[in-house]
């Protein structure tokens, strides 16, 4: 029924943590566990043989905010960054972190957790990447900031050293005219499409200051085109269908590994939130 | 290992293996057959406990997790004037739930009621979406919610 013989670790800070990392790099690090747990092919779970649980750690639990940044520890558990506030949390976030699972798995999982996940690219991923967060690595006696939008790569690893671990998440606070958030699916199950789109635009005067837009598909494909949004900064809204076509044009290929139904609702929601920028501006959403 | 954690209030040690879950523990050890194991994916919400005073699914709680936890299962919730409070609301409101999803239905509208005072619609939206049973409608629980806030209230009114 279970497995004995593994050790768990109960670090208390994150010195101890890093340590218990470069020791042992092939040690599983346990924060939230709700994927881990999702992922066991039967009822019970297999641990390996050494569990580091970081959940003690209260420097992967801060928050800090300035007015240019908020910094989220990468231990905080969704539920406690929902805590936060719309208020406190760029929108954007704020719905992607809700929308993910029901509220007692938001109890369990946290935000690096949601993050770290090897080849795949869970709901807060594109969220943070339009956002431009930022992530502290850190390893024994080094630290490195890396954005978001690099951490996961092509071959679906993670670009993250053996004795390194996900600390905190550092989001810019800009001001948006428009924040969207759509999500369909989930990620964990393909037969449910899964597919996430977001949307970011300032709007000023009338005219598109600076436009951001992306989405995921199941969890692997990242879909973004800066041609499109390029194109459309300091363009007068509302777009006129004819501008919306060209913007479609210009966003280029849709990846082949997006099935009819990801294309047809990726596509539909680009042509929504083009069309109705200017209705999203003054109702944000 | 030894575990020790509060539970519902007293401070209890079990002896478990790493990768037992908190579900099985509660069931089959400690006798407090109020969690329900239902889909084992921490979406069914049958099996939901209070876990450091937030909801969390005890199916996708390991051992060791639990070490130094406080948690609060539906007979602990039981002994407490906020789980009157929200029993005589959902008598009240016709609201009956099933004896699968009771206890991640009462915990939720407590975790609910302990966040917002007077719950928002979009509160008490995402809370039902945590237990998927349909054995009550959701009219019947909205309504619930409604009554579970004004009973609260009142009774923080007088001082109880």
């Amino acid at each position: 029924m279970a497995d004995s013989r593994s050790t768990v670790y109960f670090p208390d800070t994150l010195n101890e943590v890093l340590q218990l990392c470069r020791r042992n790099p092939e040690a599983l690090i346990y924060a939230g566990g709700t994927y881990i747990l999702s992922q066991r092919p039967g009822r019970f779970l297999s641990l390996p043989s050494i569990v580091v649980s970081i959940q003690d750690v209260e420097e992967l639990r801060r928050v800090s905010r300035t007015e240019r940044v908020i910094e989220l520890g990468a231990g905080l558990t969704l539920t406690r960054i929902l805590r936060l506030g719309d208020n406190n949390l760029p929108r954007l976030l704020y719905a992607a972190v809700r929308s993910i699972g029901p509220p007692a798995v938001r109890g369990l999982a946290t935000l690096g957790g949601n993050l770290a996940i090897p080849g795949r690219l869970m709901t807060a991923t594109p969220a943070l990447a339009l956002l431009d967060a930022r992530m502290e690595l850190r390893r024994p006696g080094g630290v490195r900031w890396l954005p978001v939008n690099r951490f996961h790569q092509p071959d679906g690893s993670l670009d993250l050293a053996g004795d390194e671990i996900v600390t905190r998440i550092r989001v810019p606070l800009q001001q948006w005219s428009v924040e969207v958030f759509r999500r369909f699916g989930s990620e964990l199950s393909p037969e449910s499409d899964p597919l996430v789109f977001c949307g970011l635009a300032r709007i000023s005067n009338g005219i598109i200051e600076e436009l951001r837009l992306n989405g995921t598909a199941s969890g692997r494909t990242i879909l973004r085109s800066r041609t499109m949004e390029a194109e459309l900064v300091g363009r007068k809204i509302p777009l006129t269908p004819r501008e919306v076509e060209l913007a479609r044009d210009a966003f280029g290929e849709i990846p082949e590994s997006l099935n009819d139904i990801q294309r047809d609702r990726f596509l539909r929601l680009l042509t929504w939130f083009l069309l109705g920028i200017r209705r999203l501006a003054s109702h944000p959403s | 290992m030894i575990v020790f954690f509060t539970l519902n209030g007293e401070a209890t040690e079990i002896e478990a293996e790493p990768s037992d879950l908190l579900v099985d523990l509660l069931r089959l050890r400690m006798g407090l057959r109020g969690a329900r194991p239902g889909c084992l994916q921490g979406q069914c919400g049958s099996c939901t406990v209070l876990f450091n005073d937030a909801l969390a699914p005890s199916c996708l709680i390991p051992a060791f997790k639990a070490f130094g936890a406080k948690i609060v299962t539906i007979e602990g919730l039981m002994q407490t004037k906020e789980y009157q409070d929200i029993e005589r609301a959902f008598s009240r409101a016709g609201a009956r739930p099933c004896r699968f999803c009771a206890a991640g239905k009462f915990l939720s509208v407590h975790a609910l009621l302990s966040a917002y005072p007077n719950p928002p619609e979009h509160a008490v939206r995402d809370t039902l979406s945590g237990v998927w049973c349909r054995c009550t409608t959701y009219d019947r629980l909205q309504q619930a919610i409604v009554f579970a806030a004004e009973n609260r209230e009142r009774r923080l009114r007088r001082g109880r």
